[in-house]
């Protein structure tokens, strides 16, 4: 086990294999078009309103949805370290001990339990995103990869996109641009099209809720735009956070100055917070409301003085 | 407020609301010696002349289209005046028909009615009577019973002119006195003679429509855009209309059609008996009945204000050119303003079809409404001309009211059900019916006998057959037979072939005679194959017996069981090889046994569909729990659809799950129904996808598209029934998530936020 897991591991590193949580067809708001988004697991980011928890850690790990659980019990058995117990008529796993085995997922017929994140090959990954092609062609569609963090898998990356461009299908990354340059440039060589997060433009306040500071960020952006690829400007409108008006401020000017092709405002919510108790993860964010319509009106306002289109939502 | 608005509020605030009397029941003809001597079929055009004559009417506030049609309506049937004797009664009661058996579903040639008239047609009756093959007593009085109704109609237009005639001498405005003294004259003038402006055609068309549907015949409007637009265009362009003034007459007429609408469950009459919507059967074979009968009340919901009625727009002409005009884009115009249920609008894409036509379509669609639905021309053009119809005819095409194609003023349509799902259910519970507790179905031996796969499928494969040709064969022993007992001569005058081969439309005059198998189920049954393969066959989870076990007792006590049918076997819709080859083999079976089935008999054309139209839920009903993981008489996928909750990777898979099978044969029709989240579709980049989404679904040869937005009434159904909406996925910026699986709190949000954004 532990031998196969190094293998892999070499695999991951020289770009072979990379772990992915999802292939979502029929994506409309990550790009252009009708697109196919790829989700990489893994992130160097730890923002405390995230709503893919699944996709911090690298590696497949065991989710459990209390929602879908139908209480059969199959799974206290199977747990070879005996991991699951019921407690209070509820289901409860010391995820500390998991050896992904499966087995517990095996029997939960329900699919309350599941393995988040599994390995792909590049060829893998591209057969299953052209079977969409037609739906590209006729919506200016295309493929997205997104995550979790895809720079983490930057060689991966930069292979399935190449042969993407080789198959004439449009690009994109969505990324949160924390990443060496030299990875970087190489998995633009290959890209359309960056949607890039902007979080905060404080180091300090980017630190504290992200887990790392935004140097590397704002440095990477201004390298993208002169490395004349269109860039959508994302900011997750995160109450109490980076919703002020000076952080605004400062990020509509970062939108200008690099020429950014649109701004895409992405109003925070509570989807991801089942998420979050399945990873078994803490969750920060779980009570803090959602802006109104009023103050993204506002933002929206603000950033639009810019001259650059502003989206509230995805595309 | 003006004209438009006028008309819609009084549908909306009065006639909605308004009972409609059900004139009919009760009368009689026979009470005269000499009209009882009479053949049958002159007394049935003695019965619509006396109906024509006699039914109520009334001229209604503002409208430029004058005439009220008499109450009937799908889900509940009609009333008729009598006119069969009691042993004309009786035999027909053998083979479960009466005079209410009157199949409707085909337009009349409404094209030849405005170019010709009523004179015209007349006078092509008259010169077949004096033909010398034509002397015998029965053709004879075809074509006399043809005459009768036909001049029962010019009398009826006549009633409205003396209405609106005197309405126009007691009218104080004058604006709106000069309108009435127009109706009047275009009451005198059509459809009695060919018409020659836009108003005269629309009112041909109405006075058409209205006499034959008094008459019991639930019939579509066929292409209207096409037939109308030679006035339209004449009128425009030697201005004696305006853009303002076609739009007025096109609401007006519109409005026509939506008078009968009863809004209040309680204005409601049932008037079906089993012989409604029969072609004839042996009484006691109860397969064979279309049955609208069961406990629930919901059924009736679903058929009520409605009446077979559809307008197909756009699509190739004749000559292989692309059709679509200025009407087509009125017609959906007007529509979308009225926000009507019916008529039902289709739009057919060519070829050619104009990205303008794409973006009306897509921008009535995005806002909820499931219609326009969609028709691809290209296949279903050439299905029909693989099948032997000329191609100026098959690029003709329509639809007969509701999806099912055909050609229009000159078929004779029907259609009949396979029910897949209940047809696996007879195999594995040997010829039960698990709802109904009786032997229906063949027993071909027990399910020990299947020792894998393979052999299980040519159970299933015989199961399936048997019930095709069963149908087949009921169908053509039962042609002719509604003609002893409720024959068609008006609209047989109407429709082309008829008056030709001196046979009504139920004796086989029509020039073509179209039946289609159709395909019930599919899906449901499909996905349980597919369990059934991995999870008996090849994994040796739980052996046949077992799990017919289980079915019978709709899986009580082991929801681990159904869990696993249910996820751990693939679905169809989700572009996944292992169960859309299944699906593609089933088509391929009943394709084959139709084409042996179709050289037997030549004169049919058998085309083939895959529905349930509306009834999904009483299908459903009728069938108990199935190995897909569905529960008993829950409600089966709508025609070619995935399950329900069965598609998890969006519309694209679903798309290609339907298009991966042959489907040359099925001209007839086979929608796919797909649902989009408004939040998907707003803006133009929203627009334009959706565009490009139906584009993609066409180059790809999918036949029908009906595509509904997910709104609020959806979601909050799919927090009371989460089962049936397990593939509801909520999308947003990098993630999605299933509604389902949600906690009820953000379940709540999104419903709120879907309401905001449309």
């Amino acid at each position: 086990m532990k031998q196969e897991l190094n293998d892999r591991k070499k695999m991951m590193a020289q770009g072979d294999i990379a772990v992915i949580t999802d292939i979502q067809r029929y994506s409309v708001h990550d790009g252009p078009g009708i697109r196919s988004l790829v989700f990489f697991k893994g992130c160097p980011l730890r923002c405390q309103w995230c709503h893919n928890p699944e996709t911090h850690d690298p590696l497949p790990e065991l989710l459990f949805n209390d929602e879908l659980c139908i209480g059969c019990g199959a799974c206290v058995v199977e747990c070879p370290t005996q991991s699951i117990s019921v407690v209070d008529n509820q289901i409860k796993t010391e995820k500390q001990n998991c050896l992904l085995k499966q087995q517990c997922v095996d029997v939960c017929y329900a699919g309350a339990r599941k393995i988040s994140g599994h390995y792909y090959t590049v060829d893998e990954v591209y057969e299953k995103v052209i079977r969409d092609r037609i739906f590209y062609d006729t919506t200016g569609g295309g493929v997205t990869l997104s995550g979790g963090e895809v720079l983490v898998y930057w060689k991966f990356a930069a292979q399935l996109l190449q042969k993407l461009k080789h198959g004439g299908i449009h690009t994109a990354i969505e990324t949160c641009g924390y990443s060496p340059w030299n990875e970087f440039e190489k998995v633009l060589d290959y890209t359309d099209l960056v949607l890039y997060d902007v979080k905060h433009c404080d180091d300090t306040m980017h630190r504290r809720f992200t887990g790392k500071g935004n140097r590397l960020i704002l440095e990477n952006l201004k390298k993208v735009s002169d490395f004349n690829r269109p860039v959508i400007i994302r900011i997750p409108v995160i109450p109490g956070f980076n919703d002020t008006r000076k952080n605004m401020q400062e990020v509509a000017h970062i939108a200008a100055e690099i020429g950014a092709k649109e701004i895409h405002l992405l109003p925070f919510h509570q989807i991801g917070e089942s998420k979050w108790d399945s990873t078994g993860k803490t969750y920060h964010f779980r009570n803090i409301e959602e802006p109104s319509k009023e103050s993204m009106a506002e933002i929206k306002q603000m950033l639009a003085e810019t001259g650059v289109p502003v989206v509230v939502g995805g595309s | 407020m003006n004209r438009m608005e006028k008309l819609k509020k009084r549908l909306f605030d009065v006639e909605f609301y308004t009972k409609k009397e059900w004139w009919g029941e009760g009368l009689t003809i026979l009470n005269n010696e000499e009209v009882k001597k009479e053949p049958l079929v002159v007394r049935k055009a003695l019965a619509s002349k006396f109906v024509l004559e006699h039914m109520p009417a009334e001229l209604k506030k503002d409208e430029l289209i004058t005439g009220i049609a008499r109450m009937s309506m799908i889900g509940f049937g009609h009333t008729y005046v009598e006119y069969a004797l009691p042993e004309e009664l009786s035999e027909a009661a053998k083979v479960n028909l009466s005079p209410l058996s009157v199949w409707g579903h085909q337009p009349p040639n409404y094209e030849r009615i405005l170019k010709e008239g009523l004179c015209g047609l007349r006078a092509r009756i008259e010169e077949y009577r004096n033909k010398e093959e034509n002397q015998d007593a029965e053709t004879q009085n075809l074509y006399r019973a043809m005459t009768i109704s036909l001049d029962a109609i010019s009398a009826f237009s006549r009633r409205y002119k003396e209405m609106n005639k005197i309405a126009a001498e007691k009218e104080p405005d004058p604006v709106r006195k000069q309108e009435l003294l127009d109706i009047a004259a275009r009451c005198d003038k059509v459809p009695d003679y060919p018409a020659e402006t836009f108003a005269e055609a629309l009112q041909s068309v109405w006075f058409i429509y209205l006499c034959l549907q008094s008459n019991m015949e639930n019939i579509p409007l066929g292409r209207s855009d096409q037939y109308l637009y030679p006035y339209y265009k004449n009128d425009i362009e030697n201005e004696i209309i305006d853009e303002q003034m076609a739009e007025e007459l096109v609401t007006s007429f519109l409005v026509k059609f939506n008078e009968r609408v009863q809004m209040n469950p309680e204005h409601w009459e049932d008037h079906t008996d089993s012989t409604t919507y029969s072609f004839g059967s042996d009484p006691e074979d109860i397969s064979m009945f279309i049955d609208l009968e069961n406990d629930e009340s919901y059924n009736y919901g679903v058929s009520a204000n409605h009446w077979d009625l559809n307008v197909i727009l756009g699509g190739v002409k004749p000559d292989g050119n692309d059709g679509t005009n200025d009407l087509t884009y009125l017609f959906l115009k007007v529509w979308g303003y009225l926000e009507v249920v019916t008529p039902v609008v289709s739009v057919r894409f060519g070829p050619e079809a104009p990205k303008k036509l794409y973006e009306a379509c897509a921008d009535i669609l995005r806002f909820g409404s499931g219609e326009p639905v969609i028709y691809n021309d290209k296949p279903i053009i050439d299905g029909y001309v693989r099948l032997g119809i000329p191609v100026e005819d098959a690029r003709d095409y329509s639809n007969d009211g509701c999806w099912e194609t055909l050609i229009p003023g000159k078929s004779h349509y029907s259609y009949a059900h396979m029910e897949a799902l209940q047809l696996l259910e007879y195999q594995m519970q040997r010829g039960d019916s698990l709802v109904r507790g009786v032997k229906e179905g063949p027993d071909y031996g027990p399910l020990a006998q299947y020792t894998n796969f393979e052999e299980f499928y040519q159970g299933f494969r015989k199961q399936l057959l048997h019930k095709l040709v069963q149908v087949t064969e009921n169908r053509i022993k039962y042609y002719g037979a509604s003609y002893k007992i409720a024959p068609d001569p008006m609209i047989s005058a109407m429709i082309d072939g008829c008056v030709e081969n001196g046979r009504d439309i139920t004796a086989g005059g029509a020039k073509y005679t179209i039946f289609s198998p159709l395909i019930t189920g599919l899906s449901d049954c499909v996905d349980s194959l597919a369990a059934i393969k991995k999870l008996v066959y090849e994994e040796q989870k739980i052996s046949i017996e077992e799990l017919a076990e289980a079915l019978r007792n709709d899986f009580a006590g082991n929801e681990p069981l159904r869990q696993m049918l249910l996820n751990r076997a693939p679905k169809f819709g989700n572009d996944d090889e292992y169960v859309d080859s299944i699906a593609r083999r089933m088509i391929r079976d009943v394709e084959e046994k139709t084409e042996e089935l179709s050289k037997k008999y030549p004169d049919v054309i058998m085309p083939i569909g895959i529905g349930t139209f509306e009834n999904y839920s009483k299908f459903g009903h009728k069938v108990g729990a199935s190995a897909s993981g569905r529960h008993a008489q829950e409600a089966i996928g709508s025609n070619y659809s995935p399950a329900f909750g069965a598609d998890k990777e969006g519309p694209t898979a679903a798309i290609k799950s339907v298009v991966a099978a042959d489907l040359k044969r099925f001209s007839t029709g086979c929608p796919l129904d797909m649902q989009v989240n408004s939040n998907e579709t707003s803006g133009n980049n929203g627009l334009q996808r959706l565009c490009g989404l139906i584009k993609a679904f066409l180059d790809l040869g999918g036949i029908m598209l009906t595509i509904t937005g997910v709104n609020e009434e959806v979601l909050l159904d799919a927090q009371v029934n989460p089962d049936q909406y397990r593939s509801l996925r909520v999308r947003m910026g990098g993630l999605s998530a299933y509604f389902i699986a949600l906690p009820k709190e953000m379940q709540d949000v999104l419903i709120k936020k879907t309401k905001h954004n449309i």
